[in-house]
């Protein structure tokens, strides 16, 4: 299994960068399998913000494992983020 | 670097026809262009078909294509609610004429963490705007956005940032609000303050149980409207507003007399009445308004014209009874196609909705004369206010089309007196035809005079007059009868002398 995630960020800024750390550290806290990450500008591709219903910067989208889940922010509640997603409890 | 010329000029405010019937009369020429309007008004005030009226408009008829962004019903919602008004959404957008930007609450809600924008929509609409080359954005409605999303002040900051962007795009944006009174605050999330250069406010409330909803332009900074609210109503075709006042004053007078289809009552009027003329019969029951309206309904199909007839208070078959009976043939002008009877019951709709179904009857027949037999009976039905608007407004749409209108209004007492209907019209119509009862040394007789008679001279005696089964006979003045009109004539005793010359005069 594998986890995807999309995150939807408005051009490189510093909330984006930080976004993307976020999730990066998020990921390897929680996660014991592999993830992927799919970086998506909405101001170069709209198009794909429209079909996901995104309507702020940063998003972060799992994609899978079902159900989608969303979230907006750059994940610095990483708690809430992780209940959000419904991303497991790492196994000790 | 080009440098946009728009940012060093201050243009003037130019605006858009906005597409709303009516709309653009009281704002002087509609919605200013490139500019964002707020619309704001309690749920249920129809925000969001004006707005959707706007663009579909905008699309049929100014070939400005239109991107609805929508934050509470789906876009699918919205194409199918809109069906009935014959607003086909779904082929608009395959012809890439309209474009969604679907923000409409989703079922997990939208949770945050963290700090965030709101790029992502405005990536969003600018992308739709340049698909469709829309010149026309509608937001359906901001405060849709409030509940779901938990810091208001972040909201607040983020939707002033899309305002801006828009400003950029060279669209003319039309943004809904809730608010809670029909007179209280402009919006519930303040978010008037950010666009507060024009405001139009939708209301609808009840007032003596009629349902009665209005616009008004609260604002509009750089340039004039009129004041006020102005009653609106939703047909088949939308939205439908009253401009009342602000008609536009520009008909043109006629000169043209038409028979009254009573010999007697052309000559006293002058020669007859003006061909675009408001005429108002005033008198109590029984004095013969319904055969004066016969006759010049009957008169006019006598001369190939189409008459129209809106009769509130008999029905067809006593119309056409009576008027037979009299010696007309109504039955065989109706077969003609040169009469037509539309009866309607006044309590069956707001005055707003009889007006607009007149005047597509007055479109669809068009007739050159028209009667409406009788007012009273909508005045009972409405409000003071509403009833002065419907009386406005016909009569300035059949002048407009260079009709002649026979209206009757209904006196309460037998002698005398003068109807509420007539206080609230008496200055729009051009002729005023009086019909009174007379009570004379223990008679009772029939009067008729012509009170009023605009840009022309007319009898000021007061006649008598008869009905009989081949209709109205005018005969003579009465003379030496003073106080007819108000209900309590006297016969005027005058000298001997002067009487016996006046004979003798009349021998000669």
């Amino acid at each position: 299994m594998t986890y995807e995630f999309n995150l939807y960020i408005a051009g490189q800024s510093a909330v984006a960068q930080s976004a993307m750390k976020n999730l990066k550290e998020l990921c390897s806290e929680h996660l014991s399998v592999d993830y992927k990450i799919t970086v998506i500008d909405v101001l170069k591709e709209p198009r794909m913000a429209e079909d996901d219903k995104v309507i702020a910067t940063p998003t972060v989208m799992k994609k899978s494992p079902l159900p989608v889940r969303k979230i907006m922010g750059d994940l610095s509640d990483k708690a809430k983020a992780v209940e959000i997603l419904g991303i497991p409890k790492p196994l000790d | 670097m080009a440098i946009d010329n728009q940012h060093n000029e201050f243009p003037e405010v130019t605006k858009i026809e906005s597409g709303i019937e009516g709309f653009d009369l009281i704002s002087l020429g509609g919605i200013p262009k490139k500019r964002t309007s707020l619309i704001a008004g309690s749920s249920g005030s129809c925000k969001t078909i004006f707005s959707i009226q706007f663009l579909v408009r905008g699309i049929q008829d100014y070939q400005e294509n239109g991107v609805f962004v929508t934050f509470e019903e789906t876009p699918a919602e919205i194409k199918s609610n809109v069906k009935s008004l014959g607003w086909d959404i779904h082929r608009f957008e395959e012809n890439n004429q309209w474009a969604f930007v679907d923000a409409s609450p989703e079922i997990d809600g939208q949770e945050s963490s963290g700090a965030y924008n709101f790029m992502a929509l405005l990536a969003r609409i600018e992308h739709a705007v340049e698909t469709v080359k829309a010149k026309r954005v509608v937001i359906d409605s901001i405060g849709a956005l409030f509940p779901q999303l938990a810091d208001a002040d972040i909201v607040r900051k983020e939707l002033f940032r899309i305002f801006a962007g828009l400003k950029l795009m060279n669209v003319t944006t039309l943004i809904t609000a809730e608010r809670f009174d029909e007179y209280g605050p402009i919006s519930r999330f303040k978010v008037e303050e950010y666009v507060a250069d024009n405001v139009i406010v939708l209301r609808h409330s009840i007032e003596e149980q009629k349902r009665r909803r209005t616009v008004e332009i609260l604002k509009c900074r750089g340039s004039r409207h009129q004041n006020g609210e102005f009653p609106f109503t939703i047909s088949d075709r939308g939205i439908e507003v009253m401009p009342l006042s602000a008609m536009k004053l520009e008909m043109v007078s006629s000169d043209l007399r038409i028979p009254t289809g009573n010999d007697t009552l052309d000559e006293m009027c002058g020669g007859g009445f003006y061909r675009d003329s408001i005429i108002l019969v005033s008198g109590a029951t029984g004095t013969g308004k319904t055969l004066l309206v016969t006759t010049f309904l009957d008169s006019g199909c006598n001369q190939n014209e189409k008459t129209l007839v809106f009769a509130f208070e008999e029905s067809r078959s006593q119309l056409l009874r009576n008027a037979i009976g009299w010696g007309m043939g109504f039955n065989k002008w109706e077969d003609d196609g040169l009469l037509r009877i539309d009866c309607a019951y006044p309590e069956t709709t707001g005055l707003p909705d009889h007006l607009l179904r007149m005047k597509e009857e007055i479109d669809k027949f068009n007739p050159s004369r028209i009667a409406v037999d009788s007012l009273s009976a909508l005045e009972r039905v409405s409000t003071g206010k509403a009833f002065r608007e419907f009386v406005i407004g016909i009569t300035s749409f059949i002048k407009e089309k260079q009709i002649a209108g026979l209206f009757t209004s209904v006196t309460p007492s037998l002698m005398g007196g003068i109807s509420v209907t007539e206080q609230h019209i008496s200055t729009i119509t051009d002729s005023i035809i009086l019909l009174r009862y007379v009570e004379l040394m223990g008679e009772m007789k029939r009067g008729i005079t012509v009170l009023k008679m605009r840009g022309s001279q007319h009898e000021k005696t007061i006649k008598e007059y008869d009905i009989d089964k081949t209709g109205m006979h005018i005969g003579n003045a009465f003379r030496n009868v003073g106080g007819i009109l108000t209900g309590t004539p006297q016969q005027i005793a005058i000298a001997e002398d002067q009487m016996l010359s006046g004979m003798f005069e009349q021998d000669q």
